[in-house]
């Protein structure tokens, strides 16, 4: 929805005279306004208006206090609210600001039959006016220049914006689409224009480039239509309320979903059969009739949209517009969708950027699927995967699919789209991913299932969602705000399902809630439902509570640490095994140089000792407490101090550690070069990425999965590429193709090296 | 704050336009010159009086920047000592102002904005439109203007002009609003006492009083105009920050910045008090009986703080509260700023800091239905020597955690 529309309006020209065709709603109303800021009431404060008053209300210090607070009180509405300046000059009483003339007034012509009634000449203002203005003067100046039509057309004024595209005739008066602009160089064109702003002719222009050329020549003369503009009329939102550039985002949805989408089909309408002309001849030639009559503006609008098919297309518009839903008009027997994403708002209030914040990824650029440029902003859709799965939306209960989507077909490519369609929908179940699906269907991912999952998606009849457990046994946790109250959705919970073994809603949700500190059983299954005969009845209950979002699918994420324990058994290893060569080749034990730096490094406190081997660095500290009970003599202070990590680490540290110790080892064990000396070797650490780990991870990998079963050491060294912790368990089981026994298997063997984070994605 | 000033928009000319009698309407004078395309003047027109013509050549104009009651070094020193508030690239050049009419001595080589023909319907309209902020825009440019209509006893009746700001399309022109509305009221003022603009022989002086607005706005994003004895341009663009949530009583002020070096003593006075408890521990109504001030304005103080981005709100440490992970902390426990911060931060002093998987491993282990009491005791986390509301808070701000729902 966009709460910001106020009207749509059409506005023509002729050679003559600008004119508002139509409009809806018939009398729009923007929102009041302060001409200065209200002081808050209950505060105690309200005397920071008191220089205002002071300078305009020189009469209120003369009264008594009371008094004067009183006063104050009666004409504070008067006092704080802007009035709109209002050109009804003559008629109505104008208001405040109007202090200047209006030439409007003077030059508006006067139509000499409807001035003798009373009624007639109330009925003739509310044709006359619109928003403060003069219709007349705003479709002046909503028709810009001829040089200014064929783009995007935006014009403030004060708290209205005026959002369109006008499109004109040629200067020899023919509608025609303009193909010689697009030969000559499409590719400039774009490159001139802005992103997201283009003309409408590339779009326009590929249905009549298949068509006979006959056709275009024998387009229908028009007799005076010059230039028609189809405007959004928005109440400026404001401006305070949402972050820098939200808003021309969010105009810019408004211009490319509607405005352009809408005078793209116009155009074509009128170029191939005088359409938008002929509409006006019946829309106008009825509002003069109305005017005659001296009926009211409503009656006119209602009747319009009766005998045309512009009216009612602007009328259904506005009003799916306002109840976020999508729009579905004709236009000269065109079907036409037009939609907004549904949390478009959302752009224009700061305060739910922090909500979001859990819809959008900013960090994700794993992206496998594209929703496309115009599902991008105020859509919050998730990502869709092969392991995610798609819930379908009883949007029209009453509509069987089968009935509607049997019906005949002019193609056969036509019916097979739809067979294909009907096959998926009767395929497509929350407990089975997309990959599966694909499967089944014997369809490819990617070009049959995913195309119709965003078909679903965008016509709101369905939303991409996670798998759940057969069994239910699915971790959920609850949403953080309601969008209805809990009373309304228990009732509708308990009138949905009255089986009396089915918890009531809100004790669900608390036992949801509270499901998650144990440890294990968090599950659906283990929380709520407990018992196997109530699984399928469950289910229903599950998708119920998924279509209102009432649930968050938890996710396991799992990242892999290596331990103190790990790294000293693996730097022992490697000790003893470079003591034998050395003993073999007779020069001293590398690990002679690690005892005698251990002393050193913890007497010196960070002075890098002279032969340090360059992995031992003493900004290193011993973090582990496993650690510091081995080397007690570490002081607790000086490890609190360090602010030093690995990756401080720079390239001067390095060079000075790397002394003759290093440089003996390399000489020995050329075969141990991959010792990484980046590392920290003795506090425990995270390995970010297992899937590309250095060397050194490598060998405290392979150390992990010492003295383990040879087929659970195998899965984890397949696997552990995957514990990055951005990974959800669906998606390892996916990839990795083991189900979730395996994984459960190589998580309880590899315990202690794993860390596990459930949340929602 | 100063670190709004990247965020405003570059202004590309401005210029002022009137009503001809003759002409209708048209540019007198725009800076940089010649970059928005006009009609070639009409010859019958031109004959009339050489001071119509668009702009004189830059070497005339000087002397009029002169003679006009300008700033003079006093301004520039003024601007000196803003320098926090200056944007980078003022510094390289403290007196721009002067120097600015080198870059656009070659009119030709650079491209028109775009006609003034287009857009003179909005420059210039009829008075339903006069007295209004009006902003239209073109392919590539907004223009944003404040049209004004005087009465009088001019040869149309009325004086028409407008001082037009042009910029980008995609700028967001929130902060410049006021700025164009009181350039058009200040004039406007000027007008009727003075006939400040219709008057040929003080006309001129306009070109200096846009130079300099172009200059200054774009560099120190103020100035100060004097323009007669009486009147006088002043300006100064504030960033735009949106509106700040609605702060409760019991929400917890935690500051992001030091506070107490920024503190200054010409502030405002409860802003003063109030800042001296900011401590991430005291929510608004304790503050507000620390500081011994009104409820209602500590609260406005910290929205105001809140505005400027300067604190966050958290809320109130207890041993009861719920935490859950949030989706972010698959990337932000990455993040090495995130890491190395934690430890140092959370550790109470004289204690052993624990390593980052151990305290990710305790981040991961606060979950719904679980109180920090009862996490306290499960994972001992008294003996680590953490400061458990630091941990929260510290989760909070930068671990991607979250008060659970339903506490």
């Amino acid at each position: 929805m966009a709460e910001t529309l106020l009207a749509i309006l059409l506005v023509t020209t002729s050679a003559e005279e600008s004119n508002i065709v139509f409009r809806w709603p018939t009398v729009p109303t923007p929102s009041p306004r302060l001409t200065r800021p209200r002081p808050n009431e209950t505060s105690s404060i309200s005397q920071f208006d008191n220089p205002w008053r002071a300078s305009h209300f020189s009469d209120d210090s003369e009264l008594p206090r009371g008094l004067a607070s009183l006063k104050l009180k009666d004409d504070s509405e008067l006092d704080y609210t802007w009035p709109r300046p209002n050109p009804q000059h003559g008629r109505t009483p104008s208001f405040g600001n109007s202090s200047q003339p209006s030439l409007s007034s003077v030059n508006s012509p006067t139509s000499p039959q409807g001035y003798g009634y009373d009624d007639s000449c109330i009925a003739q203002d509310e044709y006359e006016q619109i928003m403060g203005f003069s219709a007349k003067f705003l479709a002046q100046h909503l028709c810009p220049h001829r040089s200014m039509c064929h783009q995007k057309f935006e014009l403030v004024v004060d708290d209205l914006a005026f959002i369109g595209h006008p499109v004109c005739d040629e200067p020899d008066g023919k509608w025609n689409f303009r193909p010689e602009k697009i030969k000559s160089g499409s590719r400039g064109r774009e490159s001139r224009e802005l992103e997201g702003s283009f003309s409408p002719h590339s779009v326009v222009a590929s249905p009549i480039a298949e068509k006979p050329l006959q056709e275009t020549l024998t387009t229908p003369e028009n007799e005076w239509l010059q230039t028609f503009h189809l405007v959004l009329v928005l109440d400026l939102p404001d401006p305070s309320s949402a972050a820098s550039g939200n808003l021309a985002k969010y105009f810019n949805i408004l211009y490319e979903e509607i405005v352009f989408t809408l005078t793209a089909v116009l155009y074509q309408e009128q170029v191939l059969s005088n359409f938008v002309e002929k509409e006006c001849n019946t829309i106008n030639s009825l509002k003069d009739d109305f005017i005659k009559k001296g009926l009211p503006l409503s009656q006119f609008a209602a009747q319009a949209c009766e005998i045309s098919s512009i009216a009612p297309a602007i009328k259904s518009l506005y009003e799916a517009i306002k109840s976020s839903s999508v729009a579905y008009i004709t236009i000269n027997r065109l079907p036409l969708e037009l939609q907004l994403p549904p949390y478009l708002d959302a752009l224009l209030h700061n305060h739910t950027e922090q909500e979001a914040g859990d819809f959008i990824d900013p960090f994700d650029d794993d992206v496998t699927f594209d929703w496309g440029q115009d599902m991008n902003l105020g859509w919050r859709l998730p990502t869709v995967a092969p392991w995610k799965t798609l819930l379908l939306l009883d949007v029209d209960n009453e509509v069987d699919p089968h009935s509607t989507l049997k019906g005949p077909y002019d193609t056969p490519e036509e019916q097979n789209l739809a067979e294909g369609l009907l096959r998926f929908l009767e395929t497509a179940s929350v407990t089975s991913s997309l990959n599966e699906m694909a499967i089944l269907l014997d369809w490819d991912l990617e070009v049959q299932v995913y195309p119709i999952v965003k078909w679903l998606v965008l016509h709101r009849r369905a939303k991409v969602v996670d798998v759940v457990h057969p069994g239910l046994r699915t971790v959920f946790s609850i949403t953080g705000k309601l969008s209805t109250p809990l009373s309304e959705l228990s009732n509708e919970f308990k009138d949905t399902f009255s089986h009396p073994s089915i918890t009531p809603l809100p004790r669900i949700l608390s036992s949801l809630s509270l499901s998650l500190s144990k440890p294990t059983n968090n599950h659906f299954f283990a929380s709520v439902v407990k018992s196997k005969e109530l699984i399928p009845m469950y289910h229903e209950v599950v998708l119920w509570m998924l279509k209102r979002d009432l649930l968050l699918t938890l996710h396991l994420r799992i990242r892999i640490v290596a331990t103190s324990e790990l790294k000293l058994r693996v730097k022992s290893t490697r000790d003893k095994k470079l003591a034998r060569k050395a003993k073999k080749s007779g020069a001293r034990a590398p690990l002679d140089y690690d005892l005698e730096l251990d002393e050193q490094d913890l007497a010196s406190d960070g002075v890098l000792p002279a032969l340090s081997p360059s992995y031992f660095l003493p900004s290193m500290k011993m973090k582990s407490r496993s650690f510091s009970k081995r080397f007690r003599r570490v002081s607790s202070k000086d490890s609190g101090g360090s602010e030093i990590s690995e990756l401080n680490f720079n390239e001067d540290d390095l060079a000075s550690g790397r002394t003759k110790g290093d440089d003996l080892a390399r000489a020995e064990d050329d075969g141990d070069s991959e010792w990484d000396t980046a590392e920290d070797h003795r506090g425990a650490s995270i390995i970010y990425d297992p899937g590309k780990a250095t060397p050194m991870q490598r060998k405290w990998l392979a150390a992990m999965s010492e003295g383990k079963h040879p087929d659970v050491a195998r899965r984890f060294a397949l696997i552990n590429q995957y514990f990055d912790g951005k990974r959800s368990d669906d998606e390892i089981l996916y990839r990795a193709e083991i189900s979730r026994k395996q994984l459960r298997e190589v998580l309880h063997h590899y315990e202690e090296y794993l860390q596990t984070f459930l949340h929602p994605s | 704050m100063p670190e709004g000033d990247s965020f405003l928009p570059r202004i590309q000319s401005v210029f002022y336009a009137v009503f001809d009698v003759k002409q209708g309407a048209r540019i007198v004078y725009q800076v940089p010159e010649d970059l928005i395309a006009v009609p070639p003047p009409n010859p019958f027109s031109t004959a009339n009086g050489s001071d119509s013509l668009p702009p004189t050549p830059t070497a005339e104009t000087p002397p009029h920047v002169h003679a006009t009651p300008l700033p003079g070094g006093a301004n520039l020193a003024a601007r000196k000592s803003n320098s926090s508030l200056i944007s980078p690239n003022s510094l390289h050049r403290p007196s721009g102002r002067l120097l600015a009419s080198s870059p656009q001595k070659s009119p030709c080589t650079q491209r028109n904005l775009f006609n003034f023909g287009d857009i003179s319907k909005y420059v210039i309209p009829p008075s339903p439109l006069c007295g209004r902020l009006v902003t239209c825009s073109t392919q590539r440019h907004r223009i944003m203007g404040f049209p004004v209509a005087i009465l009088g006893k001019y040869d149309r009746v009325y004086f028409r002009y407008n001082f037009c700001f042009v910029f980008d399309r995609e700028a967001d022109l929130s902060c410049y609003e006021p700025i164009v509305r009181k350039v058009g009221c200040v004039l406007q003022a000027c007008e009727e006492e003075s006939e400040f603009l219709s008057s040929p022989t003080k006309s001129q002086a306009v070109h200096a009083i846009l130079e300099q607005l172009y200059e200054d706005l774009n560099s120190y994003s103020e100035t100060s105009i004097q323009i007669d004895r009486f009147n006088s341009i002043e300006l100064k663009i504030f960033p735009f920050y949106p509106n700040p949530p609605q702060v409760k009583d019991w929400m917890v002020p935690l500051a992001l910045i030091n506070l107490s070096k920024r503190m200054e003593e010409n502030w405002d006075l409860t802003m003063l008090k109030v800042c001296k408890h900011v401590d991430g521990v005291n929510h608004i109504s304790r503050i507000a009986y620390l500081a011994d001030c009104d409820i209602s304005l500590a609260r406005q103080t910290i929205s105001h703080l809140l505005y400027y981005q300067v604190i966050m709100m958290i809320d109130i440490f207890q041993y009861s509260n719920m935490y859950t992970l949030r989706k972010n902390i698959q990337w932000l426990a990455d993040e090495a700023h995130v890491r190395e911060e934690c430890g140092p931060y959370v550790t109470k002093p004289g204690r052993n800091i624990s390593d980052w998987p151990k305290l990710l491993h305790l981040y991961s282990r606060l979950k719904p239905g679980k109180t920090i009491f009862e996490w306290m005791k499960v994972y001992d986390v008294d003996s680590s020597g953490i400061d458990v509301r630091r941990f929260t808070s510290f989760g909070v701000v930068k671990v991607s955690l979250r008060l659970h729902p339903s506490t």
